[in-house]
């Protein structure tokens, strides 16, 4: 069962194409990694595919209920604390304040981050930070993940876990969609690899065909 | 709104405020312990309206032009990709964060008209509230919501925070005009201001409502239409 299914998009920034006239669809239970060089419009592609950007032209189905994203880049308030940002995101996507608080411990247990429960956002480190915007995306068990570059900031022992978490995931029969500029990393969850160039996406037949 | 607000004001603008609302708080108090006890009350009144008021108007446009474009450039508006992909759609995020600075506009004046009456009745001058002075302050709120407005347009035009310069300077051009002569300085009839004469603005209230919709409405077309 196909997940997303795009037709014939186009984005333009003003004059400038970033996607033209793109085809893909996306299966339920698979990893996809996206790969392409800077700017060739790999965030803006997941944007699009989310609905968080608007297209020109073209057509999205989705038929995803449930969504976690994680951005390349994102400022999280400062002054706020981890428990009460994670709720409050629980809380909009859905869920009832029992089960927010039940998934909360858990994923702060499993990130290492249940003693800085109580802390203001602002006083974390960078990995840290990383981890509260991976738990938000995970906090409704979506059946549709993006991950843009969300190995920034994490250390081994913290990716290999979320490896972890992307294999139960497909195993549930969710969706991951990923990007990243070194795909040999994530050679043991990806299943299928795709590469935007020029506006076109294609698929990439074997690992070793990428770049690192 | 809470995580609107959690983003929007933050310490340092929230110092700010408070430093603003203080000093706006030990002026007024000067110049009421200073006002003589001969006058009659309602000229007493007029006095310290006219001495103080001007101060109030000035700082509230300032600091809600710096609201308002602050909360809604594009650096600080990051975390709405979270909240589009927990269901809420742009259109009401764009709703919720205005009301929420709307809310603040509000609590604003009503921080203020407690800073102008404090004095009042710790000094013992004046013992009655004057209701054209309320009158005044929701004038004062309009005017705020005018070129917080104008702001917001010109921010989500061009994400930039010095964008605020030119309502500044339409303020302080219309400002200095208007303690100088007397009179409200009127182009083409959309420009709100203070009239110091009347103590009210230079529009009736029907205006300023249909401009300031009129502003919603073009800042929430563009908020939809920019990028995340």
């Amino acid at each position: 069962m196909k997940i997303i299914e795009i037709n014939k998009i186009n984005k333009k920034f003003g004059k400038t194409g970033v996607l033209y006239d793109l085809s893909v669809s996306f299966e339920c239970g698979l990893c996809y990694m996206i790969i392409g060089a800077n700017g060739v419009g790999k965030s803006t592609f997941l944007k699009c595919l989310l609905g968080i950007s608007n297209i020109n032209s073209g057509m999205i189905k989705r038929n995803y209920n449930k969504l976690g994203y994680v951005p390349e880049k994102i400022i999280l308030p400062s002054n706020v604390k981890v428990v009460d940002f994670l709720n409050l995101l629980g809380l909009l996507k859905g869920m009832t304040k029992e089960e927010v608080k039940i998934k909360l411990d858990f994923e702060l247990n499993r990130w290492n981050l249940a003693e800085k429960r109580n802390s203001k956002i602002g006083s974390l480190s960078k990995g840290m930070t990383q981890k509260i915007v991976i738990i938000q995306a995970l906090l409704n068990e979506p059946n549709l993940i993006v991950f843009d570059e969300v190995l920034n900031g994490l250390d081994i022992s913290m990716q290999k876990m979320l490896f972890g978490i992307i294999k139960e995931m497909k195993a549930r029969g969710a969706t991951i969609i990923l990007t990243s500029h070194y795909p040999k990393q994530y050679n043991e969850v990806v299943d299928e690899v795709l590469e935007i160039n020029e506006g076109k996406i294609k698929k990439v037949q074997q690992f070793n065909e990428m770049p690192l | 709104m809470k995580c609107h607000y959690n983003y929007a004001f933050n310490k340092a603008i929230m110092a700010m405020i408070l430093a603003i609302i203080f000093l706006n708080l030990l002026y007024n108090i000067t110049i009421i312990f200073n006002l003589k006890n001969n006058e009659q009350s309602y000229d007493l009144y007029k006095y310290y309206f006219e001495a103080t008021f001007p101060l109030i108007i000035f700082l509230g446009n300032v600091l809600i032009m710096t609201v308002f474009s602050y909360s809604f450039l594009k650096k600080q508006d990051q975390y709405c990709m979270l909240l589009m992909t927990s269901n809420i759609t742009k259109s009401n995020i764009f709703l919720s964060k205005y009301f929420t600075v709307i809310i603040f506009t509000l609590l604003f004046c009503i921080m203020e008209i407690c800073g102008f009456y404090i004095p009042v009745f710790v000094s013992n001058k004046l013992t009655y509230v004057n209701k054209d002075i309320l009158w005044s302050f929701l004038d004062l709120f309009f005017e705020m919501l005018f070129y917080g407005n104008i702001s917001l347009i010109l921010v989500l035009l061009f994400d930039n925070f010095y964008c605020v310069l030119l309502p500044l300077t339409i303020f302080l051009l219309s400002y200095n005009y208007t303690i100088s002569q007397g009179e409200s300085l009127n182009i083409l009839q959309i420009l709100v201001t203070f009239n110091y004469k009347t103590w009210r603005l230079s529009q009736n209230y029907g205006i300023v409502i249909a401009i300031n919709l009129m502003s919603i409405f073009i800042s929430h077309k563009n908020y939809l239409k920019n990028e995340c």
